[in-house]
């Protein structure tokens, strides 16, 4: 590697004026950041399911602390069963014998392990900086190294999921982590300890793919990483992460009579749907365009004139796969979260290889071609550059700019900016809600929320306590000491994949067997939702959190 | 280079062997031709790079 003309001396005004951007940056993505933690301290006081589908990982967590399987046949009473494998339920299980049927440990857990995936992409582009350029300025690098972290939790994506009761946010954690500890296993010259990186490496890969099968993205990035590296370690390890992750598989499909493949993987095939995929590629770019160039200059800085890092093959493979992941039917912008950990990493590095004018480049033909006709202007072009990036992290905390538009000091930001919400319960959220599978939360729960809950909770105790109820939320039969019946999206995506006979469901519902109904979005096969219409009728509406929950009666 | 060769060449067999189905290119075909697309020009210009280390 050849290094370039020697750095020019920055003026100290420039020097002052790239502070002081960084300084303005960075208290953007700390609003951000304190508007986190305030969305996270409501959530977690929240008694309800704040996102669909909160209650029933609850129900996987209660049913694992009893030491059943989620994992049951979806065909017979309670035709319940869960599509997600198991890991952050089994984190939980032991809040679940302290505290019981909770949402707050859940959401608590998740928002502590966003914070964690955000402190170690810091850490990395710190680390990075620094085994680049060993002579870095210490400042700016913690000022961008910090901003990096804070620009993964900026992210409105991460922002609306990170605080929530679902397993997706501990897997972007153990993904990060593992890919941390890969970065520079290769370079590792002790073989013991090598070997004991590796394991902890693929030990995490496990981890975040027995919490979600999305981290089967990283772990192939991983392996191509290792394999571009040093093959045969990579084949090896590559087949000994094979064995043990197909082995679990193996013994959790005996162990649940196949229903453990049924829910996780035939669930799991579902409808693609092209503006769906496409609509939620728009809204990632649009919405981190400021650090997407950055990180996707760095990538083709590494293609072309340094060494590619894992870094760099994780961004593409989570960033293509994911991105053609969430047209499947069901998902969502959450998709990109992981994507978007190591698009903070790529774009901190580029920022921080920039401020510390660290940049090198080999000698080939795009180095002639593209950096040595600039060369006499590199004085110029450095200053301008230097002051460009700190600019990137203002533009990025403007295009992701979310914030409840009431509430103190909240109202009166908003009343100075002229910004006014466009979401529920007076949030204002810069991605708007105009795309669809675009998750529509965010906002903070109010006290009307938790009162209208607790007037469903009311309704149905005035059902005698052994008849039964057919909730859409897990929610409100914790709250009232029922059974939960039902995950209405798991029959719902094998009925669409024909795997679900609801008739014994549906028997049920002509028997009248369910004193009420509460119905969200009715996410129930087909056959089952003309059921509920027959046998059932709507005797009330009441409004939680933005959604009507329709309660039903027995048809006289 | 020869994943995006290969890759294309297979995208395009899909609707010569798959004759029963929908004719045209699909979406899923389509971002497949762009990256398989990508991915040779990638390899066009990585060419005269020699043989440095990835």
């Amino acid at each position: 590697m050849t290094n370039s003309p020697p750095s020019p001396t920055i003026p100290r005004p420039i020097l002052t004026l790239v502070h002081a951007l960084m300084l303005i940056a960075l208290a953007w993505l700390l609003f951000h950041f304190v508007v986190y933690v305030v969305y996270a301290n409501n959530l977690i006081q929240f008694p309800f399911d704040y996102d669909q589908g909160e209650g029933f990982e609850l129900h996987d967590v209660m049913l694992l602390s009893q030491f059943q399987t989620p994992y049951a046949d979806i065909e017979t009473f309670p035709f319940y069963g869960s599509i997600y494998p198991p890991i952050y339920h089994v984190f939980l299980v032991p809040f679940a014998w302290l505290f019981g049927a909770e949402y707050w440990y859940g959401r608590l857990f998740s928002f502590l392990t966003t914070l964690i995936t955000a402190i170690t992409i810091g850490w990395v582009v710190y680390k990075e900086t620094y085994r680049a350029i060993p002579h870095a300025d210490k400042t700016l690098t913690r000022m961008v190294a910090l901003a990096s972290g804070l620009a993964f939790l900026s992210s409105n994506i991460v922002y609306h999921i990170g605080p929530l009761f679902r397993q997706h946010i501990s897997m972007f954690m153990f993904e990060t982590l593992a890919v941390a500890v890969l970065a520079h296993v290769s370079e590792i010259e002790s073989t013991p300890r090598r070997r004991w990186m590796l394991l902890l490496g693929f030990g995490l890969l496990v981890l975040g793919g027995y919490t979600k099968q999305l981290a089967a993205f990283t772990a192939v990035g991983a392996l191509i990483f290792l394999f571009i590296r040093n093959p045969r370690r990579a084949i090896i390890w590559g087949f000994g992460f094979a064995v043990v992750g197909a082995g679990i598989f193996v013994l959790l499909t005996i162990t649940t009579d196949g229903h453990w493949w049924t829910q996780t993987i035939t669930a799991n095939v579902k409808d693609f749907l092209t503006d769906q995929a496409i609509g939620l590629a728009r809204l990632f770019a649009n919405l981190h365009l400021a650090i997407l160039i950055p990180a996707i200059l760095y990538l083709l800085y590494e293609v072309y004139f340094d060494r590619i890092s894992i870094y760099s093959i994780w961004f593409v493979c989570t960033l293509v796969l994911s991105a053609m992941a969430a047209g499947t039917w069901g998902a969502g912008d959450s998709y990109y979260a992981t994507a978007i950990g190591a698009m903070c990493i790529l774009s901190g590095i580029f920022i921080s290889k920039t401020v510390n004018q660290g940049w090198q480049f080999r000698q080939n033909y795009l180095r002639r071609l593209l950096i040595n006709p600039f060369s006499r202007f590199a004085p110029a072009i450095t200053i301008m550059l230097m002051v460009l990036m700190p600019m990137l992290y203002i533009l990025y905390a403007r295009a992701t700019l979310h914030m409840p538009t009431t509430g103190a000091g909240f109202s009166q930001i908003a009343d100075i900016f002229g910004i006014e919400a466009n979401a529920d319960n007076g949030f204002y959220d810069s991605a708007g809600r105009l795309v669809g599978a675009y998750a529509d939360i965010g906002h903070l729960t109010t006290e009307q929320d938790v009162i209208n809950g607790n007037l469903i909770v009311g309704r149905i105790n005035e059902i005698p306590k052994e008849t039964r109820i057919l909730s859409e939320e897990a929610a409100f039969s914790f709250a009232t000491g029922r059974e939960v019946i039902t995950n209405p999206v798991v029959l719902y995506i094998l009925d669409q994949v024909g795997h679900y006979d609801s008739s014994e469901l549906v028997q049920m519902l002509e028997e009248q067997a369910f004193g009420l109904i509460i119905l969200r979005a009715r996410f129930y096969p087909p056959p089952v939702n003309i059921a509920i219409d027959t046998y059932y009728e709507m005797v009330e509406v009441i409004s939680m959190n933005g959604f009507d929950y329709q309660l039903l009666r027995p048809k006289n | 280079m020869a994943i995006g060769i290969l890759g294309t060449i297979a995208i395009f067999a899909i609707d010569i062997i798959d004759v029963g189905r929908e004719g045209g290119i699909g979406p899923i075909q389509t971002i497949g031709l762009v990256l398989m697309v990508g991915l040779f020009v990638l390899g066009i210009t990585l060419i005269p790079l020699g043989d440095d280390p990835a």
